[in-house]
């Protein structure tokens, strides 16, 4: 939010590539965009998933307390009432949360299908460890960010958890050639950095909104990226009036150490694990 | 709701005991030296980052990791004595805490920086993997119980090293009358400078098993520093036992506020007890009356 106003004092395009809260938004700068969805957008694949399955019925939210992770939260709390799915409790918590026994003694008595995490890695991890040890086995756990750190520190307590990723491998989405061919240069594992395709289609972004342009003018510059329609690594992108951008995340699933995204079946590259197998 | 609560007290010991054993270190060096150490977090956070360290890079577990950073820190402690705090120990006593209170707090504030520029790697905490136990509906889980374990060794070995050696009777009758302890003769400055290397002992270990249950980053040692802060005045300043008694209550207090109002009150209740000792009896728990 407050790197935000950059752009504007100096009156430089700022491509702000995942900034996805809607208070960067709501503040009428006119030299910023951002390559991705809104933040309540961010998991609104993973509902409709669940309303095609049909399966959940009811979801209880833990959420860590910053901007981010509480944006995700708004929507997300909509979206799952929009599927169908009953929102038994809504824990907010401070970002710097250590002892989730409360949280997870009640989630126990309120046995939901869904335990959704909207937080950071590192209030997510914690709350899988306790809830592993407390033996808290909804049929789902998502953590909207489940990345390989994530992944690293739980171990085998990871296995199943569903989040969002932009892209893992095997996906049939855009130019998957070009995606692989910057991580394998660039020496990046892509379930350690998930944000870097993203950041592959930002400068996809930057560059056609330069040729766009014509010049280095930054007027030209920022008004050829408002007024942008390009097909991009993660699929179509093009701005809305506040300045957000097209490109989502989709469902994926760790599958015994692996990212396997299995929503919309057309990218999908493996089948949804649902109910989890409970922890014994 | 019986079993809930019953869950809840084992948690809130065992997260009291984690609070009491990081504060203890705050509290001696407190009542041995008159030095306010607002850098004892930064020996938590530093001490659980080495712990995290040694199990990533040299794959060993939570308690050897301990044996690798008990030594290491009690070096650390010591140097740290003798180059920052020794210079100032002869000042007067009033004098003498603040400039121990500025010493500590830039070192704490260099330290928390520094820590951040060099750690680039995201921080979660050790990794494992462990079992749990059920008994009569309260699940404990197998870390947590050898956390517990180690706590009350930890405890007994620090209360054989209190009454029965040399060092701990020269630090008990330093904590109860400096000038008469010097004046039979107990060498306050290598004492001084043993109970800090303790200090930092503690705080590390206590580190090492923060990282083992929680995650850790380079910035959390100042708000450790302040949940310290409050354990130590709630058992009372200087007092060997008040630590433990603050930490246990503190720690109940935070579960069971969570619980019932919710888990964003939980940080509260720490200055909620504070303000409420202070004003009901300002020395603390164990605290000797002015």
């Amino acid at each position: 939010v407050e790197a935000g106003t950059a752009g504007e004092n100096h009156n430089i395009p700022f491509i702000a590539i995942c900034a996805n809260s809607p208070k960067i938004y709501s503040r009428g700068l006119k030299w910023l965009v951002g390559v991705i969805d809104i933040g309540p957008r961010y998991t609104y694949r993973y509902w409709e998933m669940i309303r095609a399955g049909g399966k959940a019925k009811s979801v209880s939210f833990v959420v860590e307390d910053s901007l981010h992770p509480l944006g995700v939260f708004k929507g997300s709390q909509e979206l799952a009432q929009e599927a169908g799915l009953k929102v038994l409790s809504s824990d907010i918590a401070p970002a710097s949360t250590q002892d989730f026994t409360p949280v997870i003694a009640k989630l126990k008595n309120e046995n939901p299908d869904i335990v959704y995490v909207a937080s950071n890695i590192p209030f997510a991890v914690t709350f899988m460890k306790q809830a592993r040890e407390l033996k808290l086995n909804p049929r789902e756990y998502h953590c909207i960010h489940h990345s390989g750190v994530f992944r690293d520190a739980l171990g085998d307590a990871a296995d199943c958890v569903v989040g969002q990723s932009y892209w893992v491998g095997g996906m049939k989405l855009g130019d998957t050639k070009l995606i692989q061919e910057v991580l394998s240069r660039s020496g990046i594992s892509e379930p350690m950095y998930p944000w870097a395709p993203a950041y592959v289609a930002a400068f996809q972004v930057a560059q056609a909104a330069i040729e766009k342009a014509g010049s280095l003018d930054k007027k030209s510059v920022i008004d050829g990226l408002k007024g942008l329609k390009i097909e991009t690594v993660l699929g179509p992108e093009q701005f809305h009036e506040t300045g957000y951008g097209s490109i989502n995340t989709y469902p994926s699933q760790i599958q015994k150490g692996k990212y396997v995204i299995i929503w919309p079946k057309e990218v999908a590259t493996g089948a949804h694990i649902y109910p989890r197998p409970p922890w014994e | 709701m019986s079993a809930d609560i019953l869950q809840l007290v084992v948690g809130g010991i065992l997260l009291g005991g984690l609070y009491g054993l990081a504060a203890f270190g705050l509290s001696v060096s407190f009542g041995v030296l008159n030095v306010l150490n607002l850098a004892h977090g930064e020996f938590l956070m530093l001490g659980a980052l080495t712990g995290y360290g040694a199990c990533l890079l040299l794959g060993v577990g939570t308690f050897t990791a301990l044996l690798i950073v008990a030594p290491l820190f009690m070096v650390v402690g010591v140097v740290f004595y003798l180059v920052l705090l020794k210079p100032i120990g002869n000042r007067p006593p009033q004098e003498l805490l603040v400039a121990s209170v500025l010493v500590t707090l830039g070192v704490s504030l260099a330290v928390e920086d520094l820590t951040s520029y060099v750690w680039e790697r995201p921080i979660t905490g050790i990794a494992y993997t462990s079992g749990s136990i059920e008994v009569a509906g309260i699940i404990i889980s197998e870390i947590r119980l050898l956390i517990l374990v180690f706590l009350c060794v930890l405890a007994v070995a620090l209360q054989i090293l209190i009454k029965r050696t040399y060092t701990g009777r020269a630090i008990r009758a330093i904590v109860q009358c400096r000038e008469g302890a010097k004046v039979v003769g107990i060498p306050i400055a290598a004492i001084s400078a043993v109970t800090f290397g303790v200090s930092a002992t503690l705080a590390a270990c206590a580190g090492v098993l923060y990282a083992t249950l929680f995650t850790v980053s380079p910035v959390m040692g100042i708000p450790l520093t302040v949940k310290c802060l409050c354990v130590v005045v709630l058992g009372g300043l200087g007092s060997l036992v008040g630590p433990v008694v603050g930490g246990l209550t503190l720690g109940l207090a935070e579960a069971l506020t969570a619980y019932c109002l919710g888990t964003e009150w939980a940080p509260c209740i720490s200055f909620i007890l504070l303000i409420s000792i202070l004003v009901s009896r300002p020395s603390g728990m164990f605290g000797e009356r002015g």
